[in-house]
């Protein structure tokens, strides 16, 4: 039955608005089937319990003036509503990524484009369906810390309380992500990993700028900020001292008497505010609209038309002659036998797929010869961030290529291919790092130490989150966002993955290498369930 | 060289996608024929150590398969159905690449195998920006790499015009003089005039194993021509399994497929290869 003709049998529904229905609903179920989103949901579980300290450890989730704010339901919704609000607009955003892109390989695009359905009905009915996907996500995000209410909380859990604080804090956010995300996939110049890349930006610059807004004045910028978390912090001001205020694993001293949170904090002006910024983050679909491709073969198809492009693409257009270099490594890949030949095999296609990379290693090991050791510290960030956006494709990459089957039925199977691209990730994180760490070494071993140790649980990290979703966007996410918060946090040694900070301690570098060996463990056992071979 | 001995396999409880294949191939082209769904695909898979069986045994040279699977894999040359081609990866890089994965030192074999299948000329071109016929193309030249002693080939001629499909099965018949080449497709035409042995499945079974000639022998008898009237027509093909059927004026030449005579006036002919296939598919009675 054609949605005309079950909306004729639905009199309420005008046959658009069913049809948007029908697409949303499509979506939603597409996406919560998939492999990512059952890690997306695992990753909010546990991050909801180790945000939300228990103070029995002596850290709580919001502490003013060194005073622990009792877990009631408006600090518990306000506080991880605070940390949600962080998180799900770059985890989000990254989930709902690439259904354009899945609809080009299957097919299935050049249907949609000659249907007769418009533009804007498929663009809002993808739109709404990323909106109730964010929806169930945030659901269960919710449902989590209510758990979390009743085994560490101080009072009765109120869920109109939670629902109030998530429908005005987290509501607008959803949009936003839900937005960027359609218009990301729906701009043909934004479908490849330069969106990627840009939306990271977008979302950086947003954290970047949150201090300013809270200094600001708070209320003329609240509209601005779709996050919410301006609304948060004017929220928290009419009753605490948000100037001495931390959130999220906040230490507390135990003889000061705890706060407590009046139930009601929301003012019909925030909330009326938060409807503005939910108007506002509906600036990107309309955006999408117009800029819809509707997977016209002109403006995108799988292959050069679309990496013509991707800035990246150009500039590696422009040092395609660099790939010839890989020659020599494809012929050594050859004579070297078994898992260390197809290592170097994985290691010379990265680099002949991205000359740009052939480019930045010579570059790389010039500087990491010459500058003197404080300005290798910044440089080896730089190259950690570069090796982990290039290899965060690198176990996806035969599955998105349609290459598997091909790729599984050389020796060594399927199997052997899990563990030749760790290593081909490893070998690549070493090319960026090696010299760098060698020379870090001379001032500060544990450092040094913790760089190798870093990039070796990134690439295990990469193999195990590419292998268990299927998908190089969940590690690609969740690698962007540690990388933002060791950059920016910096105490604690755990929070140092790469030593930038240099707080890095031989604990610290022995933690993440197990954490390492266990994700690549994980990934093993993810690969050989997946295919026996 | 290659035998299956009551290879079966089963997804979860209740889907059996090939069950009990006993099979004995030699050097030559064997065509794996079957519908979709049929278990072509599945049974490829586990020759070419993709999956492994739910039981039974298949061995290479007397190697176990499933429990050595790279005793097959270091001699074996597979082309999937849908394969496509890494972004910003050019069809020499492509080549060297799976060269350096199946250990093959010799550059100059994957010179003369773009030669072979005619894409020289397009070696310093990104792979994804070729035509389905070219993909395929690079695709045999990627599975004969290691000059393989087993190359299986699934679908092969899915998505090729007539001139390539042409090119595609004289390779593949020269490979089969000395090679074992397993040719997976519904399509007969296909296979029917390269292939020493015909393997056709059904429903997961492997329902018989002969030379094209032992199978048109076999339907001798079972295939009609006929002519008759237009309103005759419909009634006629209700009770008989029609093969083809063509509008001439007021009557209608038939092709029937039947044990018996299908109506008055019907007279043996001599089948294709699809028309026998199809007269002895009708005569086990199982649905179309």
């Amino acid at each position: 039955m054609s949605p005309t003709s079950q909306a004729a049998s639905h009199p309420a529904w005008h046959p658009v608005f069913f049809t948007i229905r029908t697409l949303a609903g499509l979506e939603a179920r597409v996406r919560l089937r998939r492999h990512s989103t059952l890690v997306a949901l695992l990753a909010v579980v546990a991050l909801s319990w180790l945000m939300i300290a228990d103070p029995a450890d002596g850290h709580t989730l919001i502490a003013v003036h060194g005073a622990r704010v009792l877990y009631t339901s408006a600090t518990m919704a306000l506080g991880s509503a605070a940390l949600a609000t962080v998180l799900f607009p770059l985890g989000g955003f990254y989930l709902l990524r690439g259904r354009m892109g899945e609809d080009l390989r299957s097919g299935a695009g050049a249907v949609i484009g000659a249907s007769t359905q418009g533009g804007t009905v498929f663009v809002v009915g993808r739109w709404c369906g990323g909106v109730a996907y964010l929806a169930a996500l945030v659901g269960a995000f919710m449902a989590t810390v209510l758990v979390c209410h009743a085994v560490r909380g101080d009072g009765p859990i109120e869920p109109l309380v939670y629902l109030q604080t998530y429908v005005l804090v987290l509501g607008p956010m959803i949009l936003f992500t839900a937005s960027c995300a359609t218009l990301f996939d729906a701009w043909a110049p934004l479908m490849g990993k330069a969106g990627d890349l840009l939306y990271f930006v977008v979302w950086a610059a947003l954290m970047g700028a949150l201090p300013a807004f809270v200094e600001g004045g708070l209320t003329a910028a609240i509209p601005l900020d779709v996050t919410g978390m301006t609304s948060i912090m004017a929220a928290l001001a009419g009753h605490v001292d948000i100037r001495t205020m931390m959130l999220g694993i906040a230490d507390f001293d135990a003889a000061k008497a705890p706060l407590t949170l009046p139930p009601q904090l929301w003012t019909a002006a925030l909330a009326g505010y938060r409807v503005l910024s939910a108007l506002l983050a509906l600036v990107p679909l309309l955006l999408a609209l117009p800029l819809f491709h509707r997977f016209s073969p002109d403006r995108v198809k799988p292959g050069k038309a679309r990496a013509r492009r991707s800035p990246l693409a150009v500039v590696d257009g422009w040092l395609r002659p660099l790939s010839r270099l890989t020659a020599p490594l494809f012929a050594l890949a050859a004579r070297l036998p078994g898992i260390a030949g197809q290592a170097l095999a994985d290691v010379a296609l990265t680099l002949a797929a991205a000359p740009s990379a052939l480019a930045l290693l010579l570059l790389v090991q010039l500087a990491a010869l010459v500058l003197d050791a404080p300005v290798l510290v910044p440089l080896a960030l730089g190259c950690v961030a570069y090796w982990g956006i290039l290899v965060s494709d690198l176990p996806t990459r035969d599955r998105d290529a349609a290459l598997a089957a091909m790729g599984a039925a050389v020796p060594g199977g399927a199997a052997r291919r899990y563990w030749r691209q760790f290593a081909a990730a490893c070998v690549l994180g070493l090319m960026f790092t090696g010299v760098i760490a060698l020379r870090l070494a001379s001032v500060d071993a544990t450092r040094a130490l913790a760089l190798v140790s870093g990039v070796f649980a990134l690439g295990a990290c990469a193999s195990f989150l590419g292998r268990a979703s299927g998908t190089a966007r969940t590690f690609l996410a969740l690698f962007l966002f540690a990388l933002y918060i060791s950059v920016n946090i910096g105490r604690g040694a755990w929070a140092d993955v790469i030593g930038f900070h240099g707080n890095a301690t031989a604990g610290s570098v022995l933690g993440w290498t197990v954490v390492g060996v266990l994700a690549l463990v994980a990934g093993h056992w993810s690969n050989r369930r997946i295919l026996p071979a | 060289m290659l035998e299956l001995h009551d290879v079966t396999k089963t997804f979860g409880k209740h889907v059996t996608a090939v069950a009990n294949v006993s099979l004995r191939l030699e050097p030559g082209v064997v065509g794996l024929i079957g519908h979709n769904g049929a278990g072509k695909t599945t049974l490829m898979q586990m020759i070419a150590t993709l999956t492994a069986p739910s039981s039974g045994r298949i061995l290479f040279d007397g190697a176990d398969v499933v429990a050595r699977p790279d005793a097959i894999r270091r001699r074996l040359g597979f082309l999937p159905q849908d394969f496509g081609a890494y972004r910003n990866v050019t069809a020499l890089e492509f080549m060297r690449y799976f060269a350096a994965l199946k250990g093959v030192r010799d550059p100059a074999r994957i010179r003369r195998l773009l030669e072979l299948v005619n894409l020289h000329e397009h070696a310093g071109r990104m792979a994804s920006t070729f035509s389905g016929g070219m993909l395929r193309r690079l695709g045999i030249a990627q599975a004969l790499l290691n000059d393989p002693d087993i190359l299986v080939v699934d679908e092969p001629t899915a998505g090729l015009d007539p001139e390539e499909r042409l090119r595609f099965r004289n390779l593949l018949a020269d490979l089969g003089f000395h090679k074992l080449v397993i040719i997976s497709t519904h399509i007969v035409s296909d296979v029917e005039s390269v292939a020493g042995q015909l393997a056709i499945m059904r429903a997961g079974r492997l329902v018989a194993c002969d030379t094209p000639d032992a199978i048109l022998a076999r339907a001798r008898g079972q295939v009609w021509e006929a002519s008759v009237a237009a309103d005759e027509y419909d009634a006629l093909r209700a009770t008989v399994h029609v093969l083809q059927a063509l509008r001439q004026g007021g009557r209608v030449n038939l092709r029937i497929a039947h044990p018996t005579v299908p109506t008055a006036g019907a007279q043996p002919c001599e089948p294709s290869l699809e028309e026998a296939l199809m007269a002895q598919r009708y005569a086990v009675k199982e649905p179309a």
